[in-house]
């Protein structure tokens, strides 16, 4: 190992655990001295990293407080370090970290994976959305064999607390809305329209065909799929049904 | 702008770098509706690379509207061109993808390094200046040229730690960069204040140390003064010493391409184009003027 790489080792294991030893490589300031002008690296670290997750999880900040949001995301940053070039990807273990750490507040999690959600949405790739006249174009002999490609935006997110609300509360109202379990888990569709990321519940055989869907299952088979959901009768209009509500939505990125 | 000193890298030769005159901004995403609706006086915007490199959606596409309107920089915080890891090969893929995107006039990114063992501080971290760090800044700054097909810009850190290993000025550091990887400068007139503050070095040897053909670009900026140490926050207005300072770099560098950066506590759009406005007046009132 190079003397820089020694070097930067210590550095980094200095922001890590401040009271390591690096005093002795660092020369003598004018009026601060070593430990001092340290300490400015390792406090703006998780000053950096806090405010960022700030940014990505407004909703979570505000229900937990600033004090308590800054308390939960230090103790989130000393057990995950960053290994992403960009900030912007950081907070993507949150939830996950949330469901161990806050294992008494789901909520907390949840609220995260749903804010999670809206974020990848935001700014997920792009695709022109298919449209209710590119399906008119295609012969209905042709149907059974169409592929639907979701777009890239789109994400089912299944839930054990009113999260949605939650969040909903939060950022349009500023709120604080009490947790509450489901007895069930409800299905949420997050995805973005016009640069704008939507949500909405999900119906249980709509959660399924999109899963269909999402699987790149072909129409035929999607409707297939529904009929043990809906009944043999009604498979096909519901997925009708559904191919015309996801495409007026932006849902569909192409069928092939 | 005349070209830099005889280099002794061979890499390249790159294409001459697009012109780029006159004020800029940090683009901000606070500011793109008035942007967008109001087509301030800016001559160019420096987008920070980071932030656009993602997928898709708002961000991309506001970016190409406002690409459409203004000329554009890259400028980075994650290349680590001083860190001791191998060069990241994702994130410079990534970077050039975006430059082909964007057609900037040029691409900075800082001298430091940000992270080691495959971690990320999120920090501009300093360098101790030595040779061994001169050679192995070189080497990577040459690599990451020849990756991206053109010269980069390395930008000034702010500092609050110095090394005892280091055997040569900052100043004198960049200097030897320039000759020995062929790179230009973004000189942050701020950071050589904040910095010679924080080590009680004299900011005006430091321009003087400065290689004039290599200086592309100037940052201004705020920080916050707190008394032992001054800590380079970007949030608040350009100081009276810092516009001082400008004065004699322009005096050095000429009319070099200057900008300020805000990156926190983030002021309409219209503050920040009269605080640019004061950029334009030093630089006009230090200048010679030409003969009619």
């Amino acid at each position: 190992m190079t003397r820089l790489a020694r070097l930067q080792r210590a550095f980094q294991h200095h922001i890590d655990w401040p009271g390591a030893p690096m005093q002795a490589a660092v020369a003598p300031g004018p009026r601060a001295d070593a430990s001092r002008r340290l300490g400015v690296y390792a406090e703006a670290y998780r000053l950096r990293l806090v405010e960022a997750l700030g940014n990505d999880y407004p909703a979570l900040r505000f229900t937990l407080g600033e004090a308590g949001f800054a308390r939960r995301m230090r103790e989130f940053v000393e057990a995950r370090p960053s290994r992403h070039a960009n900030l912007r990807w950081y907070g993507a273990e949150l939830s996950r970290h949330l469901a161990r750490a806050a294992a008494r507040r789901p909520l907390l999690a949840e609220l995260a994976r749903f804010e999670w959600a809206l974020g990848l949405a935001f700014d997920a790739a792009d695709a022109p959305p298919a449209t209710v006249a590119d399906v008119a174009r295609i012969p209905s002999a042709g149907w059974p064999r169409l592929r639907l490609r979701l777009h890239p935006s789109v994400q089912r997110v299944e839930l054990f607390t009113n999260a949605p609300d939650v969040w909903r509360a939060a950022v349009r109202h500023e709120r604080r809305l009490a947790a509450r379990r489901l007895l069930e888990p409800r299905s949420w569709l997050v995805w973005r329209k016009d640069l704008e990321p939507f949500y909405r519940a999900l119906s249980g055989d709509e959660a399924r065909a999109l899963a269909f869907a999402a699987r790149g299952w072909r129409f035929g088979r999607l409707c297939g799929g529904l009929r043990d959901i809906v009944g043999t009768d009604q498979a096909a209009p519901r997925a009708a049904s559904l191919l015309k509500a996801w495409l007026n939505e932006g849902l569909i990125g192409a069928i092939e | 702008m005349t070209p830099g000193p005889p280099a002794r890298y061979a890499g390249g030769p790159f294409a001459p770098m697009t012109p780029l005159n006159g004020f800029g901004l940090g683009l901000r995403p606070r500011h793109y509706r008035a942007i967008l609706e109001t087509r301030p006086r800016i001559d160019w915007f420096e987008v920070l690379s980071e932030n656009y490199m993602v997928p898709g959606g708002r961000p991309l596409h506001l970016l190409d509207r406002i690409r459409e309107r203004y000329p554009m920089v890259l400028h980075g915080v994650s290349l680590s061109v001083g860190g001791s890891d191998p060069l990241d090969r994702g994130y410079l893929r990534q970077l050039k993808a975006l430059a082909a995107r964007v057609q900037p006039a040029w691409i900075s990114d800082h001298l430091c390094w940000t992270g080691v063992a495959g971690r990320n501080l999120h920090d501009l971290l300093p360098l101790p200046y030595t040779e061994e760090a001169l050679r192995h800044v070189a080497r990577r700054v040459r690599a990451v040229q020849d990756f991206l097909g053109r010269r980069i810009l390395l930008e000034n850190v702010s500092s609050y730690v110095a090394y005892r290993a280091s055997a040569m000025t900052e100043w004198g550091f960049l200097a030897a960069l320039c000759r020995e990887a062929d790179c230009d400068l973004l000189l942050d007139v701020n950071n050589i204040y904040v910095s010679a503050f924080n080590h009680g070095f004299d900011p005006i040897e430091y321009l003087d140390g400065i290689p004039p053909g290599r200086v592309r670009q100037i940052h201004l900026a705020g920080h916050d003064h707190c008394g032992d140490l001054i800590i380079d926050t970007h949030d608040a207005k350009v100081i009276e010493p810092v516009w001082r300072l400008y004065a004699e770099a322009v005096r050095r560098f000429g009319l070099v391409p200057t900008m300020i950066e805000r990156d926190d506590r983030i002021p309409p759009l219209a503050n920040l184009v009269r605080e640019l406005d004061r950029a334009r007046e030093i630089a006009a009132a230090t200048l010679p003027r030409k003969a009619a």
